[in-house]
């Protein structure tokens, strides 16, 4: 019954946190998630669930910044954002931020403080592609993932090969960026440095509405104390052989005005950041049986300050985790088992110092029954005082070679955060009484691909329990409640194809919510900050050494209060690019482009103007000394 | 094949699991059949329903009132003899349980009228049986003899309505209710309600969370919600009529709008009634000014300025506006910069801002709440401002009030005192919930009444006040509990009357069991 699968193919589940993609699994029978222009045939590793919808976003230098301009194209996906410099968060399939568990190579980057992971601190530089997975996947990656996952890719060095790469970008508002990096190996070693910064002054006009019922012209002003630099380095270490192992080392600092809203503006407060964190991973196969295991650790310092005023003290977050693994065959069955114990720990001098364990256990099978395969897994969380399971029923059913019909079920839960639980921050005040949040959902759909064009189309149902909501609290404060209760439906569709000297990507996602809180006011209504419609095109042409693109992203009207009245407007940015390809010995391109070309006004939360029309170019270099590797803008 | 129906199954089963049908109702009420034939599941709230009282079902016998869902006299009457009578006017128990004026037929004082057996009822009132009530006033004889107005509801110019009402923000609540404060049951108005006004014989409710205004008519009870309203500018602080407009003053969007209230409400949220909005600064965006109270003088409008809680903000507020309103359009005339320099401070504080908050007129003088905030970690000493508009420049007096006074809300003004109340840190970490009573000539304190504040070992039941906005009745003054839902009652020095330290619960439960009163006026 598994004619033609290798003995690789059952390292899959093992693959799911692993750092670096799995060779073997390009001639997987899998079809491979849909990726923008169809760049990657490569099943991402930390995505190694068959039956999971997954959208993979390939890096695209010199034209995103940070990880959070990346993840907007991928469906079922709402980015959240501040505005340029500023903080963004993702929302999938209408979870919160906190609902979606980040990872970068495996590694929690969702804060302990809570609020969601922030991928404005992530830079475009270091990472190689980054994947959404949707649904509450948290019997695959872990407690957190009620909305779905999203999973970062670094850079990797390329088997032995000699590359050298820098780039140079500047832009608008006094945008600047600088990256370099360079790989290489000698025998079973090798391995990638990598650095970068950035600056911007961030200071745009935008348009306020300083008599918005009046419907008079708005005043123009221009965004102040927004500011940003960033700096950052990663490296990364592989050695090959029976034992593999594979060393992420990264750390970054930045620096950034918080501009506050446009009626409240902040001049001078500012924010402090830095990051480091390291992640090993060991594995080896014997015969049938596999075996890896995984360590890590992150350190992150937040500091909060306002300009002239007495230092700020900073808020340390620590997260520490190890974690093994086992996967063997045995008959139709593809097991895996694996245990983890991981703590993290918060600390201030305002808050004291709260830590907590994390100790999780799960197993997974994939049976294969001809044409169908089936995929229980289930994993048992602690997280402090909050335990949970997350149970999950993947099915896959191949019709011939070109379709696949894939379906879900399953439920995950999200421990509520220090932030929610202890720590008061201004008028935000905790809940030492939340529980956890749960999720279920399912989901199915069709993945295709009929020469050049793969496609997937699917229809979910996520419901989301106990969710824990702030409640205006007397004295102008908020406090968290677990009273919130919602669903979300609806469909999602993603397509990428490359025909000849064209290339094409495109999702679009229908999504329906219900607040289902037992309050006349709101029951039924749909949930805020929740777009009917976001959809993302994009569209390449070009030759060897000259490529153009237009980028559409739009997304439909959404309510910004819970009785929905009060109405955020559609909207949509044309962004427009082109790359040269200037000397092709040394790999040497100039890129060009132009975001929001038509100059429109948005705001994306309450008070956050979005930036107009800007134009960016960059130099870039990149060289190899292996004729074979294309170099690509 | 099969398989594939098995999943297309699984998803349809997932969409269909679309919302519920049937009544939902808000956190306050309960889901009960009605008692009538239909028996169709209503939204009722069991603290305040006669026909409900505590449970589904349960009606309270005549005369009695459901108050927090127990059936029992109600205040203005007393139980005799197993029924709840007025000893006002009931002439078998005339001022008491058992004291009978003489029999109709025999002529010997029948009468009663106000608690005294009578020949005769005195000019304006009416003779019902042997009862002398005035119609236009007496909620069990309103406009007619016997026609008793339904819990809840007083009697104005002889038609019966809701004469107290009061907003609850976090459940959305309208309460209305009668002279004793008897509620009736409540109806949902919104996502917020956080102010409330009058204009001819209308309800104004300025919606925070929705971004409007809704205008109810009181009658019938209970008021029920229109379609459409006004469309407000962000967090409405305040609505206040002057003549036939509306002001309302939009603290996070920094401005204040125009209303014109002879035209039609909107019967959709729009802005057809908007006539004028100005930013409440000299500067286009008024950023962080964050208008928070205003008071008018003549034709006057003062605003207090706020400002918002970092340094930068907080010096953009720390004023107080001044703007003619007797043309189309506000316009600025001047302002008076407050100065807290000499303030008292916590140890460690040293911001210099007084944060204005609530602000009353008396003639031409100002009262003027000041928080003495430090940003939002606690609320400094209490303060009053007193200015005279009359003079040119405006200056002010600092009045420093009793240290069980924190953070400064509200203020009203009397001819005879001045009224002010605390609502304590935020955080509640130093206790300063409070009400402050001075005499309006001498300005010395008179009172200071301090209000419910629970500890760890309290009972569940105890709940902390924030005092807030402010009713001046008759004979008492009534502060709403920004906190707990509730009503406070005090005579005119600011005394609670035995056994009213609890206060009268007017909000339903939600999540947050802080039902946060946010505003409470007199239809009379």
């Amino acid at each position: 019954m598994h004619s033609g699968i290798g003995p690789f193919r059952w390292l899959v589940p093992a693959l799911a946190f692993a750092a670096l993609p799995a060779p073997a699994l390009a001639e997987d029978r899998e079809l491979p998630p849909v990726t923008a222009a169809g760049t990657s045939d490569e099943t991402p590793a930390q995505l190694a669930d068959p039956s999971a919808f997954v959208s993979v976003v390939p890096a695209r230098p010199g034209e995103a910044a940070t990880a959070a301009e990346m993840v907007s194209a991928a469906p079922g996906v709402v980015v959240r954002d501040l505005g340029l410099n500023q903080a963004a968060a993702v929302s999938v399939r209408g979870s919160s931020a906190d609902e979606v568990l980040v990872l970068l190579d495996g590694m929690p980057l969702n804060p302990a403080a809570g609020g969601g992971a922030d991928l404005s601190t992530l830079p475009a530089p270091f990472l190689s592609r980054l994947s959404v997975s949707r649904g509450a996947v948290g019997a695959r990656y872990g407690a957190g993932a009620m909305g779905g996952a999203v999973l970062l890719e670094t850079v990797k060095p390329a088997d032995g090969e000699k590359r050298l790469h820098a780039e140079l970008g500047y832009g608008s508002f006094n945008s600047a960026d600088l990256s370099a990096g360079a790989c290489g190996g000698f025998g079973r070693v090798s391995g990638l440095l990598a650095v970068f910064a950035r600056k911007s002054d961030g200071d745009f006009p935008y348009r306020y509405y300083d008599r918005p019922q009046l419907n008079l012209p708005p005043v123009v002003l221009l965004r102040e104390n927004n500011q940003a630099e960033r700096t950052g380095a990663l490296a990364r270490l592989l050695v090959s052989g029976a034992w593999k192992f594979d060393l992420l080392l990264e750390a970054d600092a930045g620096e950034r005005g918080i501009p506050g809203t446009a009626q409240a503006p902040t001049p001078n407060l500012f924010q402090d950041d830095a990051r480091g964190l390291a992640v090993a991973r060991l594995s080896r196969t014997f015969g049938a049986l596999g075996l890896e295991a995984r360590a890590g650790g992150r350190f992150g310092r937040l500091l909060l300050g306002n300009r002239g005023e007495p230092s700020a003290t900073p808020q340390d977050e620590r997260y520490g985790f190890g974690e093994l693994s086992l996967q063997t065959l045995w008959g139709r069955h593809a097991l895996e088992a694996g245990t983890s114990a991981a703590g993290e720990s918060i600390a201030s001098a305002v808050h004291g110092s709260r830590a907590r364990p994390r100790l999780a256990a799960w197993g997974s099978d994939e049976i294969s029954l001809g044409a169908l395969s089936v995929l229980p897994v289930l994993r048992a969380e602690r997280i402090g005082d909050a335990s949970g399971l997350s149970p999950k029923l993947g099915l896959v059913i191949r019709l011939g070679e070109l379709v696949q019909l894939k379906a879900n079920a399953g439920q995950s839960f999200r421990a509520p955060s220090f932030g929610e639980l202890y720590l008061e921050q201004g008028l935000i005040q905790p809940n030492p009484d939340l529980r956890p949040e749960q999720a279920s959902f399912a989901d199915f759909g069709a993945v295709a691909r009929l020469g050049p064009v793969t496609a997937t189309a699917s229809g979910f149902y996520s419901r989301y329990q106990d969710l824990i909501l702030y409640e205006l609290y007397p004295g102008m404060r908020l406090k968290p409640f677990n009273f919130g209760q919602a669903q979300v439906y609806g469909g999602e569709f993603d397509a990428g194809a490359r025909l000849g000297l064209l290339s094409l990507a495109a999702s679009y996602t229908l999504s329906f919510s219900n607040n289902l809180v037992r309050d006349e006011r709101f029951y039924g209504n749909p949930l805020p900050y929740h777009p009917q419609h976001r959809g993302h095109l994009r569209l390449g042409a070009g030759v060897e050494w000259l490529e153009g693109f237009a980028e559409l992203d739009a997304q439909g009207a959404q309510f910004t209060n819970r009785t929905n009245t009060v109405t955020l407007p559609a909207r949509a940015r044309l962004n427009l690019g082109a790359a040269w390809l200037i000397q092709r010995s040394s790999g040497l391109w100039l890129s060009a482009g132009v975001k929001n070309v038509f100059d429109s006004s948005d705001e994306d939360l309450y008070g956050y103007p979005l930036p107009g029309r800007a134009l960016y170019a960059s130099l870039r270099v990149d060289w190899s000394d292996s004729p074979t590797t294309r170099s690509s803008p | 094949m099969r398989a594939q129906a098995v999943l297309l199954s699984l998803f349809a089963a997932g969409l269909a699991g679309c919302i519920q049908s049937g009544t939902v109702c808000n956190s306050p009420h309960t889901t009960c059949s009605a008692n009538d034939s239909s028996s169709q599941a209503i939204c009722v709230d069991l603290q305040s329903d006669p026909a409900h009282c505590g449970a589904c079902s349960t009606a309270c016998g005549a005369g009695e009132a459901c108050i927090g869902g127990v059936c029992q006299c109600p205040p203005n009457t007393k139980s005799c003899g197993g029924a709840c009578v007025v000893t006002n006017s009931d002439s078998k128990n005339c001022g008491d349980c058992n004291i009978s004026c003489g029999a109709l037929e025999q002529g010997a004082a029948p009468l009663c009228q106000e608690g005294k057996c009578v020949d005769s009822c005195k000019a304006g009132h009416t003779a019902c049986g042997q009862s002398c009530v005035d119609l236009m006033t007496d909620a069990a004889h309103c406009n007619a003899c016997n026609h008793a107005c339904p819990q809840g509801q007083g009697c104005v110019a002889g038609k019966c309505q809701a004469t107290v009402v009061a907003t609850c923000f976090n459940t959305g609540e309208l309460v209305g209710m009668d002279d004793n404060l008897v509620p009736q049951a409540s109806v949902v108005i919104g996502g917020g309600p956080q102010s409330l006004a009058a204009h001819a014989g209308k309800l104004l409710i300025a919606d925070t969370s929705d971004e409007a205004l809704y205008e109810v008519d009181p009658l019938p009870t209970p008021p029920t919600k229109a379609a459409g309203g006004d469309k407000l500018g962000k967090a409405a602080n305040q609505v206040l009529v002057s003549g036939t407009k509306a002001f309302v003053i939009n603290s996070t969007d920094n401005n204040v709008q125009v209303l014109d209230l002879t035209r039609a409400m909107p019967g959709s949220l729009d802005n057809s009634r908007t006539v004028a909005q100005v930013p409440s600064s000299l500067t286009s965006s008024a950023a962080n000014t964050n208008p928070y109270f205003g008071t008018f003088i003549g034709d006057k409008l003062y605003v207090t300025l706020l400002g918002t809680f970092t340094p930068d903000g907080a010096a953009a507020g720390n004023r107080i506006l001044e703007l003619d309103v007797s043309g189309a359009s506000p316009t600025f005339t001047r302002e008076l910069v407050l100065d807290a320099t000499t303030f008292e401070k916590d140890a460690g504080i040293t911001e210099t801002f007084a944060r204005p908050a609530g602000i009353a007129a008396l003639g031409t003088k100002l009262y003027v709440a000041l928080g003495n905030l430090h940003g939002w970690s606690s609320g400094g000493p209490g303060y009053l401002a007193v200015t005279d508009t009359a003079a040119n420049p405006m200056s002010a007096r600092y009045l420093k009030l009793p240290a069980a006074c924190r953070n400064t809300g509200s203020v009203l003004a009397t001819p005879s005192r001045i009224y002010v109340t605390c609502l304590g840190s935020y955080g509640w970490s130093t206790p300063g919930e409070a009400l402050v009573v001075l005499d309006t000539a001498t300005e010395q304190v008179v009172t200071t009444t301090t209000f419910p504040r629970c500890g760890a070992n309290d009972p569940a039941t105890c709940k902390t006040a924030t005092p807030g906005r402010l009713l001046l009745r008759n004979s008492s003054l009534v502060i709403a509990d920004s906190n707990a839902g509730r009503l406070f009652v005090t005579d005119l020095d600011g005394k609670v009357p035995s056994g009213k330290e609890n206060g009268v619960n007017v909000c339903g439960l939600n999540s947050a069991d802080s039902q946060m009163t946010t505003d409470v006026i007199s239809l009379r």
